[in-house]
């Protein structure tokens, strides 16, 4: 029961977050989003490297995950 | 249950708009301004154009490139002929990529986007079908070797059309 | 903090204990995703090769982990990314008793020998060696043009641990791309088998060479935990030059959680010379306890991150992070980086900011009384879990060769600084809370 509110929490988001379609660019308008050093994860190895570094030293780990952005083709 | 109902129909409503398709126009096309110049589609009546939205950061646009002068050659006696807008609002990102990947077939340039508006390009590269009549037949969004096969599919068939009028 | 300090024996007869650089169970999550970004030419192998070198101040830690990555993008966009990571190493790490006046005997974890602290040092594990080896290979792959998968696969081997794991994800495109829907799953199992075998919950160390049996506080050869992971995020394309990621994560673990390598120090409360001192037993030795922590734990994380280009090609990367848990830890991660492009080259500077709250079984030593009352479930003196604020600056030089090649090296400096109870009487003149430092180097190359 609990897991289905959640999962209709999430769609309710997702209906709402389109309503937002103020938000963005056309698709002729990714060149910038395109480059390498505007991905989320620009380096997926030192990403890593530091994920690994802070695991060992801290309490907290992770929270990053996906891509998204970049130039939207296909 | 109420709410199994909803959540159903929402994510029905979701995958299926993701397949929706959008097909062809009854009016032959006019004109198509393209950055100074404007394309004229009359000027190309009889036959049958591939044009195709392009830019220098888009990764298909690799790939689409080589197959678009292939077809260009092998088609060109049959009446079609490929023209690319480039939609690069720095010209030199497009010298660059032509640099690395020429084009036999006609390049021009709207750094402003004002044809891509006018036609709703959707996603990037995106090609459009235009019949021997001027009539929009095809919208072609997105480009990989699954769709390469259909476009070309397309293009053969309108092809085989004879001019209406 | 589930990790735990690993061992093996490098010569066979001798036992070493490997301290906690040992991140065997990382997030599998932010494996599996970030990993298959290629650089993507359809039919292309794009690879990467990177080492970082670690190294802590006071004959601390030190490490070097070299990293292979290879993806290939395929002709409709999916990509395979392999990745291997080996880990080395070497040097002490704080057991979690406390300093004394007094010289201070350790039994090792496996039984086999002790070690002895001076008076005033610092109480740490002494060297040890140990070597990881990583893999992964994920599989990202588009259904149609609004829907994405991806799946991973990862495990990790050293002498005495084991990780595997596996993740799966869907991403969905909303509003022309213009925003991601984002859903991850992960599990992973990992299983520890250290020499000497797991010690009994909150149980005195033996000394060696005492009455004292080694054997009586061990309780099984190996144990494990299993950690789920979820995450749901968007990500949102604000303008031309701006894109936004928000993501929640919820991870529950459960299992053996505890470190089978740290200790707490028994403070004498007894009025007298050693009021502040270590507790001694019948025979004349200081007690300690081996720590225990709970066998859950479920976390939960919100992570904001935006990037921002300049006119001039420059890039703004900030993030923020809040953790809180059923532990009772809470933390904030503030990171930002600003990337200063200089044509074909680049410098970037980092700036990252740590706070954390102690988890509620946390303490630095157990008293006379507490331990006399016997009713502690979990403690644990492990400074990872205590009240600690970390700050990492660096700098990060890039040259790009041509499109597809790219030499960068980083240089950075950590400070961790704790704090906490300062205890009373003797234990008032010891350094509680020594400052960790640490320097960072790491080289890379992708082509």
């Amino acid at each position: 029961m609990r897991f289905l509110r959640l999962a209709f929490v999430i769609v309710l988001g997702s209906i709402v977050l389109s309503a937002c379609s103020e938000l963005g660019v056309k698709p002729w308008e990714r060149d910038v989003l395109a480059r390498p050093e505007m991905q989320l994860i620009h380096d997926p190895v030192e990403a890593g490297l530091d994920d690994h570094i802070y695991f060992s030293k801290e309490a907290s780990s992770g929270g990053r995950g996906f891509g998204g952005g970049g130039c939207g083709c296909n | 249950m109420k709410k199994v109902i909803w959540l159903v129909g929402l994510l029905f409503i979701y995958v299926s708009s993701s397949f929706a398709q959008v097909e062809s126009t009854s009016a032959p096309l006019v004109e198509l301004p393209v950055g100074k110049d404007k394309l004229i589609f009359s000027d190309y009546r009889g036959k049958v154009i591939l044009l195709d939205f392009w830019a220098s950061w888009c990764g298909p646009c690799r790939q689409s490139f080589p197959w678009m002068n292939d077809v260009q050659a092998r088609y060109a006696d049959q009446g079609l002929v490929v023209i690319a807008v480039n939609l690069d609002q720095d010209k030199q990102g497009a010298d660059e990529f032509l640099r690395d990947i020429p084009a036999t077939f006609k390049i021009v340039y709207d750094p402003e986007g004002t044809s891509a508006e006018q036609m709703d390009v959707m996603g990037m590269p995106m090609s459009y079908l235009i019949d021997r009549d001027g009539i929009l037949r095809h919208r072609l969004i997105g480009f990989n070797s699954r769709k390469k096969i259909q476009h070309e599919d397309h293009i053969r068939a309108l092809l085989d059309e004879t001019v209406r009028k | 903090m589930q990790l735990i300090n690993r061992k093996k024996s490098g010569v066979r007869k001798i036992k070493k204990i490997a301290p906690a650089l040992a991140a065997a169970s990382c997030s599998l999550l932010s494996v599996a995703s970030s990993d298959v970004l290629a650089r993507g030419e359809a039919g292309t192998w794009d690879f990467e090769v990177a080492s970082l070198f670690y190294s802590e101040a006071d004959d601390r830690v030190m490490a070097a982990e070299p990293v292979f990555s290879a993806s290939k993008t395929f002709e409709d966009g999916e990509v395979l990314n392999l990745k291997a990571v080996f880990d080395t190493l070497t040097g002490a790490s704080p057991n979690g008793a406390t300093p004394s006046a007094a010289p201070q005997t350790f039994t090792k974890p496996s039984g086999n020998g002790t070690y002895a602290i001076a008076a005033g040092d610092a109480p740490i594990d002494d060297t040890f060696q140990d070597t990881r080896v990583a893999l992964s290979a994920s599989w990202l792959a588009p259904i149609n043009r609004d829907w994405e998968y991806n799946a991973a696969f990862y495990g990790s081997k050293e002498y005495d641990y084991l990780s595997i794991g596996t993740s799966g994800g869907l991403k969905r495109y909303l509003n022309s791309k213009n925003t991601a829907l984002n859903f991850g799953l992960s599990f992973s199992f990992d299983n520890i088998e250290p020499e000497g075998d797991i010690a009994k919950p909150l149980v005195e160390m033996a000394h060696l060479g005492t009455s004292d049996s080694f054997d009586s506080t061990r309780d099984g050869s190996s144990d494990s935990k299993t950690i789920i992971d979820a995450l749901f995020g968007v990500t949102q394309v604000i303008n031309r030059n701006t894109i936004m990621q928000f993501n929640y994560s919820l991870s529950l673990s459960d299992g053996y959680l505890t470190d089978p390598f740290k200790i707490l120090s028994v403070i004498d409360e007894t009025a007298g010379a050693n009021f502040g001192g270590n507790l001694l037993d019948g025979n004349g030795n200081n007690i300690y306890l081996h720590e225990a922590r709970p066998d859950s734990r479920m976390k939960h994380s919100l992570y904001w991150q935006t990037k921002y280009a300049l006119s001039n090609g420059d890039v703004i990367d900030g993030s923020y992070r809040f953790m809180l848990d059923d532990w009772g830890i809470n933390s904030h991660t503030f990171d930002f980086r600003y990337r200063w492009q200089l044509g074909s080259s680049y410098l970037e500077p980092h700036l990252r900011y740590y706070m954390q709250s102690e988890a509620d079984f946390y303490k630095r030593y157990i008293t006379e009384t507490e331990y006399l009352a016997g009713n502690l479930q979990e403690a644990t003196a492990d400074y990872r879990l205590g009240d600690l604020d970390g700050m990492t600056v660096g700098l990060k030089y890039g040259h790009k060769l041509d499109n597809d090649t790219e030499f960068n090296m980083r240089v950075e400096y950590y400070l961790q600084t704790s704090a906490g109870d300062e205890g009373f009487g003797l234990l008032k003149d010891q350094d509680l809370y020594p400052d960790t430092r640490a320097l960072i180097f790491q080289i890379g190359y992708s082509f």
